[in-house]
């Protein structure tokens, strides 16, 4: 989907520089836009490699594990259905992912998904599956050190400026994706009182 | 309220500072190997941005054309008066529609930004905080849907893209408050 956004781009492009005369220029855009990638990978593997470093620390220290250890005690009530091991892999991605740690998020995440429960059809994912995938989509990064890092790279005056809106904007997206989440659970059947 | 606001924006400038200090002090105090275990991240960190180079390279040459071709501006233009009344500013809309699908894209919307608006600017800015507002939602939905094996995800996308442009409401909103 994301190749077929980069074809429209690039054909619309094209096609609109061929009707407002701006062909020469587009086509060297291209170019640039490349080289501009190359740039940018660079500048950001300075920063990225600073702060995974970091991360590196906090991981020996023990943060994540105590962090996971934490999580796995609290969230088990989001997940219906989840097994130890499911928990287990859960707790890893979600504060793997708190903490930018996106290396070690993603097989985390995969690996929660194999081990979580399909719903009762068979085929369609369980509440505990869209919880989790809500919850990853929303992003949970504490510190957007990608971000920090494009935006000294930019010379900016406050890197740090975005920090606050940033961690209050990304509680809302996820406080918002989890309660919808919550309200759109399948409801267990209630048993009537009888009488 | 505005107060309240200013005080945690000057905030701001201290977290990264303070974790920093603090992650470095911890590790000590564990006795963490510091040079092994910072250099284990950092290669890790470093390996993840080469892997990241051809999308990016993809993307960014075809944002480049979009901007150079003027299609972005005739865009935005165009789309103006829909994304005025749902609050979101036509200049940020490339970075919006992108963002749920591809982070390299997301990346190369946002030095678009940085460069046609300035990264201090309230364009800047919100460009910044809608990036970490949120992530690639579709990107992921279909990766972990597709590993736990589920044909079908019911309201995983619906919530996951109403929960993104509620954050993005909020990253836009705070940024010309903070």
């Amino acid at each position: 989907m994301a190749g077929g956004i980069w074809a429209g781009m690039m054909l619309l492009s094209l096609i609109h520089a061929a009707l407002t005369g701006q062909v020469e220029t587009t086509g060297k855009a291209a170019v640039d836009g490349a080289r501009r990638a190359a740039e940018t990978a660079l500048l950001l593997a300075g920063a990225a490699g600073f702060f995974s470093g970091m991360m590196g620390l906090l991981r020996a220290a023990g943060a994540a594990q105590a962090l996971s250890r934490f999580l796995k005690r609290r969230l088990g009530f989001l997940f219906p259905g989840a097994n130890n091991q499911a928990m287990e892999a859960i707790a890893m991605n979600l504060s793997a992912n708190m903490l930018g740690l996106g290396n070690a998020a993603t097989p985390a995440g995969l690996e929660a998904m194999r081990h979580l429960p399909l719903a009762e059809d068979g085929e369609s994912a369980s509440d505990a599956m869209c919880m989790f995938i809500i919850i990853n989509a929303t992003s949970i990064q504490l510190v957007p050190t990608t971000v920090l890092s494009l935006r000294a790279a930019a010379g900016s005056q406050a890197p740090g400026a975005i920090l606050m809106p940033t961690l209050l904007a990304t509680f809302i997206s996820t406080a918002v994706g989890v309660l919808l989440a919550l309200l759109l659970r399948t409801r267990r059947p209630r048993r009537r009182a009888k009488g | 309220m505005q107060e309240v606001l200013s005080t945690l924006s000057g905030i701001s400038g201290w977290i990264l500072p303070v974790l920093l200090f603090f992650t470095v002090v911890l590790a000590s105090v564990k006795g963490v190997p510091l040079m092994d275990a910072f250099l284990e991240g950092a290669w890790q960190g470093v390996t993840a941005m080469a892997k990241m180079l051809p999308v990016l390279i993809m993307m960014l040459s075809a944002s480049a054309m979009l901007e150079a071709s003027g299609l972005l501006a005739s865009i935005s233009a165009l789309l103006g008066p829909v994304t005025q009344a749902l609050g979101i500013p036509a200049e940020l809309l490339p970075l919006v529609l992108i963002k749920p699908l591809s982070g390299a894209g997301a990346i190369a919307m946002v030095q678009s930004t940085f460069a046609a608006y300035g990264v201090d600017s309230f364009l800047g800015r919100a460009a910044s905080t809608i990036m970490g507002a949120s992530d690639t939602a579709l990107y992921v939905g279909a990766m972990y849907l597709n590993a736990g094996g589920a044909k079908r995800g019911r309201y995983t996308v619906a919530v996951s893209l109403l929960a993104g442009l509620i954050g993005t409401w909020a990253a836009i909103a705070l940024s010309r408050l903070m």
